[in-house]
């Protein structure tokens, strides 16, 4: 039976410190949560964003030109000034535009799945004291009181019982 | 006390007073607003030739303001400039709040506001669509992209700020409230992963969307035939000039802050020092642009061009403009001016004053000198106008200051973050 145990620490060099003392420990680091981005942990994988939503705002400006070409040179063709019903470069503004909007939304969706949002309360949020302003590791083992003295061992300034 | 702390000082008797004469302010816009819809835009100074009058002058300056903020949060960020951290969030705002001015002119300036939903090619069943060869629907499509990508940027960034308030709140209708728009962020590290990942993304789509959106707002005039609007260079001219007014409206916003929640170790001079630089050089750039502008019309030999470069729409006007815009920045170039908030607030506010004259200059003067003569004439505000623009200079400000009151106006994780790996 395992049991998982939240720390905190002082400092992000305090945490990223602990993190490592836990693994070398044989023990699982299950999550760590900082009020700040920490190089350090993250691992080295990027998150696929960048990539992915140029790929959407590709997608979202060939869209947004075929649309306009759908609506105003086919569905629509009127006569503006003598212009003809397909002219790529009235279009061209619209498709940039979308091209960046489709882009956008895209990388917040990505980031709203990627990062797990949405979740309003997990088990640590009922951990006395816990607050994402704070440095925190939540921590498993096989051995409570194993743990805690690994954990105490790191410099956390508290240890408590999560689940 | 923490930087959370001193953001929640308790409002005082200046607050309150800013709040009140704004608010009357929003009420003056809302009055001008419900007669303009309910009389017709005949209630404007607009006539002919001057239908691009006062309402396209007072989106361009908005859209204008709009830049900076996004100037500072994104391409600052992507070149990872030190001194970004602390105004971005203030600046981000600015770029919402002037947005949201900003569309309010050409809803109204179609004469029949609600009918503004057209310019979406939403689903029906008339088979009228759109006409995507006018610059209208461009404009909708760009502000729109822009208020969006903006509103996502600032959210983002926003959300580890209100995720540490909903841990911070002590009653329980804020514990909710922010627990709601915090999202369950909780700061774990994949969490941090993806927010970096996507703010420098959205950081990345948000820095040509500088260039593109004023851009797109230019050629609303370079491509009329209008002499003095048709110009290539016209575009150019118009980010230069959103980039410059807004950087002068992030001084005007951020030094009262800084004096009002005694920020001055946070945003210190060194911080407004830099924005001030940025002012004086997008001046000079605005400078080359006229220069640019002027030799061109001039080149072209075609006499009604260059008579619009000589004429103005009001001679007073384009002396404001050309002195604030060109000759007051060039006080900047001396260090103690840079170090002296009060003196730059005050630099700032002329500047903002000189940029919707030259806006006015700009738009003016060449509708009421068109090729032929007998189509000439001119033009005046009507009180319903000044009063729609005084009104959103004070919702803007309205919103602002509720902002301060109600949000994190300072981008706490960042600058932990900052702190933290120094």
């Amino acid at each position: 039976m395992s049991v998982l145990l939240a720390a905190e620490y002082a400092t992000a060099a305090d945490l990223v410190r602990a993190t490592t003392l836990i693994d070398e420990t044989a023990h699982e680091v299950v999550e760590t949560y900082s009020p700040h981005h920490i190089e350090e942990l993250a691992p080295p994988r990027r998150a696929p964003v960048a990539l992915l939503s140029g790929a959407a705002g590709i997608g979202g400006a060939l869209a947004a030109y075929a649309g306009q070409w759908l609506i105003d040179a086919y569905l629509y063709p009127i006569d503006a000034g003598g212009r003809p019903p397909h002219m790529p470069l009235a279009f061209v503004p619209i498709s940039i535009e979308m091209g960046f909007l489709a882009a956008a939304i895209n990388a917040v969706v990505l980031w709203f799945f990627g990062a797990r949002l949405g979740t309003l309360w997990e088990p640590v949020c009922d951990v006395p004291g816990f607050a994402s302003t704070g440095y925190w590791v939540v921590a498993r083992g096989t051995d409570e009181a194993k743990l805690r003295s690994v954990l105490d061992r790191t410099g956390a300034l508290r240890t408590e019982f999560v689940a | 006390m923490t930087l959370y702390d001193r953001m929640r000082t308790p409002a005082g008797w200046g607050w309150r007073i800013a709040f009140a004469l704004s608010g009357s302010l929003a009420l003056v816009l809302l009055a001008g607003i419900v007669y303009t819809v309910g009389v017709g835009i005949g209630v404007w100074g607009t006539n002919i030739p001057a239908a691009w009058a006062f309402a396209i002058v007072n989106f361009v300056f908005w859209i204008g303001i709009g830049h900076a903020g996004t100037f500072i949060s994104a391409i600052l960020l992507l070149t990872k400039t030190p001194w970004r951290t602390p105004l971005s969030r203030l600046a981000e705002t600015m770029t919402l709040l002037a947005v949201a001015q900003a569309a309010i002119f050409p809803i109204l300036h179609l004469g029949r506001p609600w009918f503004a939903y057209w310019l979406a090619p939403y689903p029906q069943a008339l088979g009228v669509w759109p006409q995507v060869k006018s610059a209208l629907p461009w404009d909708a499509a760009a502000v729109a992209t822009y208020g969006l990508v903006s509103l996502m940027f600032w959210y983002i960034g926003l959300l580890p700020d209100l995720a540490a308030v909903r841990d911070r709140a002590t009653t329980r209708r804020r514990q909710v409230v922010f627990g709601r728009l915090a999202l369950g962020w909780r700061g774990t590290t994949q969490s941090w992963r993806w927010w970096k990942a996507t703010y420098v993304a959205l950081a990345a789509i948000a820095t040509p969307l500088v260039i593109t959106v004023h851009s797109i707002v230019a050629m609303d005039f370079a491509t009329a035939l209008t002499p003095g609007w048709h110009s290539t260079l016209l575009p150019f001219l118009y980010v230069v000039g959103a980039v410059f007014s807004g950087f002068a409206m992030v001084l005007v916003l951020v030094i009262p802050v800084r004096a009002v929640f005694g920020l001055s170790d946070v945003l210190t001079d060194d911080h407004l020092a830099s924005c001030a630089k940025l002012v004086l050089a997008s001046s000079m750039i605005l400078a080359f642009s006229y220069i640019l502008e002027a030799f061109s019309e001039w080149y072209s030999g075609e006499p009604a061009v260059r008579h619009v470069l000589l004429s103005t729409a009001s001679p007073v006007i384009t002396a404001i403009a050309l002195g604030g815009n060109l000759v007051l920045p060039q006080l900047l170039w001396s260090r103690r001016v840079r170090r002296a908030p009060w003196l730059l607030f005050a630099i700032s506010l002329v500047i903002l004053v000189a940029m919707w004259c030259e806006r006015f200059a700009l738009i003016i003067a060449p509708l009421l000198r068109d090729h032929l003569p007998a189509a000439w004439g001119d033009y005046s505000p009507s009180a319903v106008d000044i009063g729609i623009l005084a009104g959103t200079v004070g919702l803007f400000a309205l919103l602002f200051l509720a902002f301060l009151r109600l949000l994190p106006f300072m981008p706490v994780s960042e600058l932990r973050g900052e702190e933290a790996r120094r």
